[in-house]
């Protein structure tokens, strides 16, 4: 069930990202996104706790980017850890800067969270 | 009948017997006494060479400094990183460890690392500087553009075991091969024939030694010295030298060559640094040339091997020349024994010693700083095993930051004594930490940031004085339907009963009333009264409960002195608490520690970012808003308003009774810092929270935050202009007005009578006239 719900998100997140670049263009990509998908292959290797920590590595290096905070909440939010998964989406709202996409998706996870925690009591 | 009486000579036989059978005996049980004995040795000898060998400190290191293109890092910030990692100046910058730099161009030779989350390799890279942005990264050899690496992190400092012995464990085979055959040709010429014992070699030193009438050379082969190191106390008495012989001989037949001259290197004493005791090449090759061991050269490693016969005599830093003299006859043995050629032996003896000139201390650079991480260890790990398994620390602290802060404080302290000679006492503490992660990027606790004593930033305990008012404005702006920004505020005489039938009446700092004010302005020129009465007005307890919120743990005393900071908090604990303002509302646990290895480079522990949202963030981004005019335009107006206008910069200063403590805790885009000036024993500095503080604070801020845009208002934040005199929205006739945010539905409904108002005041003024 878990792994359905991670499988899900990681589709989830690849429709949103862009398309990967072509491989001379590879090279311009910023280090964030490097660290964004070296998250995703960790994470769709299941070594979670490893893109956790890559994931806020990316967060050190730019505290306001959004995706990083969301793909973190996606990770809490697959693994159980739905207070997490609530607060991190939380941050990823507020670095949105009005990206709609990332909103939805930061609801959506929000949501999700909440039925999650209430599933629980 | 009696039995008859032996003989005499049979008597005689007799006793001979016994005294055979006693002999015998003795014999044996000393044979069997001896086994046993040796059977406890070997025991002895099998469980510490088998088991963990050593006591290993932990090794605590700073943040690995980033590398990205467009990355904010100035020339001077890289080079001081560079050297503080130890990386050598060289003429192209290709060995590995060493840089070379000309008008912002870099070619580094990065080391390898094991990070927690993997493996950095070693490259040779070209790093381009320019108007203080990293503009381009690249791979030296492939040309390749680069999109992120990571420096080895600069290590900065040991938790030591109880006995201060000091060591870095190296593997026999990534040691330079001339070194452990420099130590062989010098201190055991036959160790790889020998069983552990050197007959010849002893019969030659005792020989030497009786001609000398002392002892002038040892015949101890390098078994024997280890095993006296390992196992034995340095007493130079007969059973010490017969328990030596028995557990080398033993030693020998138990363990390969290879294990026990590995042991050796690592075990052997190699100097003194302070009280710490540096054993074993891996650490002597950092502490005299501040790189791995891997990396030292010929020279270098003769002189390493010329050491070992006496750390103290032949110290290079403390004695050159002798250093030197033996180093030279260390390579000439070397040559003599063919090992190496000539070329190589006259390249060595030209070369200096190259030790660095100050060791590379032990303890810790920053003190303040490691007291936080012990901190945080503690919470997961016993002291003992912090002090001996070795562990690999990695911490938040950035060298560079740290650089900057101790630099700003220096430099205001000096000026501030220089004014007043009495303040030479005066101490302070400063903590900085990133907007996001929480992580603490830098910490001083004394005027001497080197000072091993008290740590003000984390130990100390001080009244935080109006540091303390934002907790009571945000408990009221969270309340959009109650209070804005232009809410008035009755600035006024207040009279509070206390519990002791005593009358508490504060006054303000200019001793005036300033009647109703608006909230905003309340906050930023800091009015004291305006402040309790707000405060009693929301209650003290939902005021006690916001600086909970906020991130204070400290049990605090619901007294309404507490509203103007008699709350007695750390500088830490003040900056845990505007850290959840910087963060718009969220508190994040400040952190000092990101990762523990074990000493097998195994990942142990990490500790994750937390964070957790305690208040609307547009309640916190109005609360900012006014933080920010309290410096730009109110208490710290004179130093504020110089700042650069392109820094989106907030704070709030803190002055205590008489002024004995001087604070100041603010943020930017990117950083949040906490300043602290006071004398240890609480007597008066003379100093407020803007004219002690606030400069440090300043300097620091300027350094450090780049140009980040401020991050956008909440969605439901609306801007209006308000009529300062009323709080009502201003028209055209107000005189005093401002643009403020307010949450979307809080803004005031009607309109400030402003042309009325001075319609009004020229007819009262008529009606003056005609009294």
């Amino acid at each position: 069930m878990r792994y359905c719900a991670l499988i899900l998100l990681l589709t989830l997140s690849g429709c949103s990202t862009l398309p990967t670049p072509p491989k001379d263009q590879q090279q311009s990509l910023s280090a964030a996104d490097t660290l964004l998908a070296q998250a995703d292959t960790k994470a769709a290797n299941g070594e979670i706790q490893q893109a956790i920590a890559v994931l806020e590595r990316a967060v050190r290096l730019q505290p306001r980017n959004a995706q990083a905070w969301l793909r973190l909440a996606e990770l809490y939010l697959s693994q159980g850890e739905y207070r997490k998964a609530e607060q991190f989406a939380g941050r990823a709202e507020q670095f949105a800067a009005g990206d709609r996409t990332l909103i939805r998706r930061s609801k959506i996870v929000i949501k999700q969270a909440h039925e999650g925690q209430r599933g629980r009591d | 009948m009696p039995k008859k009486p032996p003989t005499r000579k049979k008597r005689k036989t007799t006793t001979k017997r016994r005294w055979l059978r006693w002999l015998l005996l003795v014999l044996a049980s000393a044979l069997i006494s001896l086994s046993v004995y040796t059977l406890y040795l070997d025991q002895l000898i099998q469980k510490k060479f088998e088991g963990q060998r050593w006591s290993v400190p932990s090794r605590v290191y700073a943040r690995p400094l980033e590398l990205y293109p467009q990355r904010p890092l100035t020339v001077e910030n890289l080079r001081s990183e560079l050297d503080l990692a130890g990386y050598q100046p060289s003429a192209n910058g290709l060995e590995p460890g060493s840089y070379r730099h000309n008008a912002g161009r870099f070619i580094i030779s990065t080391r390898a690392f094991r990070h927690w989350d993997g493996e950095e390799p070693a490259h040779s890279i070209k790093v381009q500087i320019q108007s203080g942005k990293i503009q381009q990264l690249s791979d030296v050899d492939s040309g390749r553009a680069l999109s992120l690496l990571r420096l080895k992190p600069v290590e900065i400092g040991t938790i030591n075991p109880a006995h201060r012995e000091d060591r870095i464990l190296v593997r026999l085979a990534q040691l330079p091969a001339i070194l452990p055959m420099a130590l062989q040709a010098i201190e055991d010429r036959k160790f790889a024939r020998h069983r552990g014992i050197d007959l010849q070699g002893i019969a030659r030193a005792s020989w030497v030694n009786l001609r000398a009438g002392r002892v002038v050379q040892g015949g101890s082969t390098l078994t024997q010295q280890l095993v006296k190191n390992f196992f034995l106390n340095s007493q130079r008495t007969f059973s010490r030298k017969f328990n030596e012989a028995i557990m080398a001989l033993l030693l020998e037949s138990r363990f390969d060559k290879q294990d026990i001259l590995e042991a050796y290197l690592n075990e052997v004493y190699l100097g003194q640094d302070g009280n710490r005791a540096i054993h074993g090449f891996g650490l002597a090759a950092r502490f005299y040339f501040n790189k791995p061991a891997q990396e030292l050269t010929l020279a270098e490693s003769a002189l390493l091997v010329a050491i070992v016969r006496g750390p103290t005599y032949y110290d290079p830093r403390r004695h050159p020349q002798r250093a030197i003299e033996r180093r030279n006859q260390v390579i000439e043995i070397l040559h003599r024994d063919g090992i190496i050629d000539s070329t190589q032996t006259a390249a060595a003896l030209a070369s200096p010693l190259s030790v660095t000139p100050r060791p590379n201390r032990g303890e810790s650079r920053y003190p303040a700083f490691m007291g936080l991480v012990k901190q945080q260890l503690a919470q997961h790990y016993r002291d003992q095993d912090l002090r001996s398994e070795g562990l690999r620390i990695f911490t938040t602290l950035d060298p560079v930051v740290q650089q900057i802060t101790e630099q700003a404080m220096i430099k205001q302290l000096k000026q501030l004594k220089q004014r007043q000679p009495e303040r030479a006492t005066l101490e302070a503490a400063v903590v900085v930490s990133r907007l996001g992660s929480a992580e603490v990027s830098a910490m001083v606790g004394a005027a001497k940031p080197q000072y091993r004593g008290f740590n003000r930033a984390l130990e100390m305990r001080r009244p935080v004085g109006s540091l303390l008012k934002p907790a009571i404005y945000l408990t009221a702006l969270a309340q959009p339907q109650h209070y804005t920004l232009a809410s008035l505020i009755e600035d006024e005489e207040i009279n509070l009963p206390q519990a002791d039938g005593s009358i508490w009446s504060p006054a303000n700092y200019d001793h005036t009333s300033h009647g109703a004010i608006p909230l905003i302005t309340a906050l930023a020129q800091s009015y004291n009264q305006a402040a309790v009465k707000l405060g009693m007005e929301l209650g003290l307890r939902s005021v006690v409960d916001t600086l909970q919120q906020l991130g204070i743990n400290n049990q605090i005393p619901p007294y309404p002195s507490i509203m103007l900071g008699s709350l007695e908090l750390s500088p830490l604990a003040v900056a845990q608490m505007y850290q959840t303002l910087a963060d718009r509302g969220y508190y994040t646990p400040l952190r000092a520690v990101r990762e523990v290895l074990n000493a097998q480079h195994q990942p142990l522990q990490r500790y994750a970012l937390e964070t957790e949202k305690r208040f609307s963030p547009a309640a916190v981004y109005l609360l900012n808003e006014a933080l920010r005019r309290a410096l730009r335009q109110g208490t710290g107006k004179r130093i504020g308003a110089q700042l650069p206008s392109t820094l989106s910069l907030a704070g709030k200063t803190g002055t205590t009774n008489q002024l004995r403590d001087s604070w100041f805790a603010g943020f930017g885009s990117e950083y949040l810092g906490v300043v602290w000036l006071g004398n240890d024993d609480n007597l008066v500095t003379g100093l407020t929270g803007a004219s002690g503080a606030l400069p440090i604070w300043a300097a620091l801020m300027s350094q450090l935050e780049g140009n980040l845009e401020p991050l956008p208002a909440p969605p439901e934040i609306i801007y209006k202009v308000v009529d300062s005199e009323s709080g009502l929205l201003a028209d055209t006739g107000c005189e005093s007005r401002f643009e403020l945010p307010f949450i979307d539905g809080s803004q005031p409904q009607a309109s400030a009578p402003c042309r009325n108002s001075r319609e009004w005041g020229m007819l009262e003024r008529l009606k003056g006239w005609f009294k």
